[in-house]
């Protein structure tokens, strides 16, 4: 799990082109919208993306997104039991 | 001399429901929709989805050949023909044929050459415009007619909106998850998304003292930016309360027989149109959304809607909300109807929102002059206060070159850094926006005023060539069909050319007027600085501009030349 949570960190900063961040700066319970790091609604949408192109899951309602993307831990577990690539 | 006004003389529209204005109308009262299920196999995308398309074949480019045909069928309702050399043609489109970007012909897919080309196929020899802000164009283009007639630029305006739906613009909006599955539902607590539609619609404009009673005439037009997001609809409606505000400042609610609303049909634009109307005084008025009969015509919008609310404004009409099931689903009380209502009002307001944060209105009225606005043209001396050149290899600031060491790409993230902005959003952004954020931080930088104060009285008004060529690549390579199809709605939002006077905007919290214009390379740089003030200082509430050309080839080829003006009297 603390491997895949180390490469979440690299692809969410690099898929959302978080420039100044390093993986360090991003906390693995930290919320990873509202303060912090600055995302926005197009962050949550290239996330989804992410998810589908590097782990192979489909979110059908983007709305289920509000939840998985709640920390880097939460979204790491998501990952790990759903993921089909 | 008698009052001068902006006259409607002849329109047009082509849609998948009908080929004419009045054959689309009837269709319309009717209940007819041209959206319809089209299958995702066929278009090599990954799922289905609910459009209105033109089923005639049309040949390629496709976004050309509609709008030659729709002009011509309106320039052939005018007893005389137009004269060549004093009618301006102004395109409206977001997307022109993009349908074209994988082609060697780099000519093909810019908006600039398609309108000079359209202009030399019908012989005019003005040079034509090009409106690009999003789904606001139709509306913006109509309100650029008005000042290019009221500043003497031409006698006649043809103002044609076209949009052609494409494998790019579909993938584009799914990517954004904004897409209804079934018929779009506007201002229905059970709306679920937008449908896309295509369409040309064109309306021919003269200037001139002579109203009849059944002419309509343009009587005044806003285009005003949310400084909130580049693509989220403001929370407050600011934008579009701010241009219903200032087309309404000569009219009274009551006068309006409804307001045609954007009315998209996804949750925060209709949301967001019922706080604007609210805001502005008119929660009281009818308004309607034509979209559950055409889906979104993007570019084509502005026309489209503003001459199908002539055609029922014309027969008392207030045409029915398609798609709506009488389940309010906004939060102010706006008089939306699932059925036809009757009116015996004389004009309207039409109202737009799109990405880049930008809104516009303009309100047209049927009939005779006694109490019609007189178009004026107000531009009085106009100064330059500050100036910057951006190329590849140098930055000149106000006459002195700024140290710096890097080149390309490379020399503006290196002027990022040097600014000291700390504005992260800067790496998120494309190319074209970075060279208008880096060019615009630096020469407002430069002057002695506040920042980052709420105003409306600087304007944001840009030209390119090319706008977001680079960009439009960038976002095909996402959508390549087989293993590769993972459509990115990050850099899809920037393949709108005004997305960079939205980024400004928001940066600086400029709430007026934001513009992109598209040419040809060719033009002359002071005419087209020339033409660029004139059409931007007739906006009462626009007393300065950051104003200029803006282009990105690619790079090692970028161009930005922006000036802040300000006009000293009026």
């Amino acid at each position: 799990m603390e491997e895949l949570i180390q490469d979440l960190k690299g692809k969410i900063i690099e898929v959302l082109n978080l420039e100044d961040v390093t993986p360090e700066d991003i906390e693995n319970d930290a919320p990873l919208f509202g303060e912090g790091l600055g995302l926005d609604s197009i962050d949550a949408l290239e996330l989804i993306v992410m998810m589908e192109k590097e782990y192979g899951i489909k979110l059908k309602n983007p709305a289920e997104g509000k939840e998985i993307f709640k920390s880097v831990s939460v979204m790491a577990q998501f990952i790990s039991e759903n993921r089909t690539k | 001399m008698g009052t001068r006004v902006v006259k409607v003389i002849a329109h047009h529209a082509l849609t998948p429901l009908a080929d004419g204005s009045h054959a689309n109308y009837l269709l319309v009262k009717e209940g007819h929709s041209a959206v319809h299920c089209h299958s995702g196999k066929e278009w090599n995308l990954a799922e289905d989805f609910m459009a209105g398309l033109i089923a005639t074949p049309i040949a390629s480019p496709r976004a050309t050949n509609m709008a030659l045909h729709s002009i011509r069928c309106a320039m052939a309702q005018l007893a005389q023909p137009l004269p060549s050399d004093d009618t301006l043609l102004i395109i409206s489109t977001t997307k022109g044929n993009v349908d074209l970007i994988n082609g060697d012909d780099e000519a093909a897919v810019r908006l600039g050459a398609m309108a000079d080309d359209i202009a030399r196929q019908l012989g005019l020899t003005k040079r034509p415009l090009v409106v690009s802000n999003a789904c606001t164009s139709g509306v913006c283009a109509q309100v650029v007619a008005q000042r290019a007639l009221a500043a003497g630029l031409c006698r006649y305006a043809i103002v044609c909106g076209v949009e052609a739906q494409s494998r790019f613009i579909v993938s584009g909006f799914q990517s954004f998850h904004a897409l209804s599955p079934e018929r779009c539902r506007p201002f229905s607590k059970n709306r679920e998304g937008l449908n896309v539609g295509e369409a040309a619609a064109s309306i021919i404009f003269m200037l001139t003292d002579e109203v009849a009673s059944d002419d309509w005439t343009l009587q005044a037009g806003a285009i005003r930016n949310d400084a909130n997001h580049i693509s989220g609809p403001s929370r407050t409606g600011e934008g579009s309360y701010r241009a219903l505000r200032a087309v309404m400042s000569e009219a009274k609610a009551d006068d309006l027989a409804f307001v045609s609303v954007h009315g998209t049909a996804t949750p925060y634009n209709d949301e967001m149109e019922s706080i604007a109307v609210e805001r502005a005084g008119l929660i009281d008025v009818p308004i309607n959304s034509l979209k559950g009969y055409y889906g979104h015509t993007m570019g084509a919008a502005g026309l489209l809607e503003t001459i199908m609310a002539m055609e029922a404004t014309a027969d008392h009409t207030v045409l029915a909300t398609l798609g709506y099931d009488d389940e309010l689903g906004v939060s102010r009380p706006v008089l939306v109807a699932s059925t036809d209502r009757t009116t015996d009002k004389q004009s309207f307001v039409k109202l737009i929102s799109g990405f880049g944060g930008c809104n516009a209105a303009i309100r047209m009225k049927q009939g005779g002059a006694s109490s019609t606005t007189e178009v004026t043209s107000t531009t009085g001396a106009i100064e330059t206060i500050a100036s910057i050149t951006v190329t590849p290899t140098s930055v000149t600031l106000n006459g002195q070159v700024l140290p710096t060491t890097k080149t390309g790409d490379a020399l503006l993230t290196e002027c990022y850094r040097n600014s000291h902005a700390d504005y992260p959003k800067y790496f998120k952004m494309d190319s074209l926006c970075r060279l208008g954020f880096v060019a615009s931080e630096l020469l407002l930088q430069s002057l002695v005023e506040e920042r980052f104060e709420v105003r409306e009285d600087r304007a944001i008004v840009l030209a390119s060539s090319r706008g977001c060529l680079s960009t439009d690549r960038h976002y095909e390579s996402t959508i390549m069909p087989g293993d590769n199809f993972f459509p990115s709605p990050a850099v899809f939002v920037y393949t709108l050319p005004n997305i960079v006077t939205g980024e400004i905007a928001i940066r600086n919290q400029y709430v007026g007027e934001t513009s992109m214009y598209l040419f040809e390379e060719d033009v002359d740089e002071r005419e087209r600085l020339h033409l660029l003030e004139h059409l931007t200082f007739q906006d009462p509430q626009t007393t300065s501009a950051l104003i200029g050309w803006i282009d990105y080839q690619d790079g090692d080829h970028f161009l930005a030349q922006l000036y802040v003006m300000r006009q000293s009297l009026r």
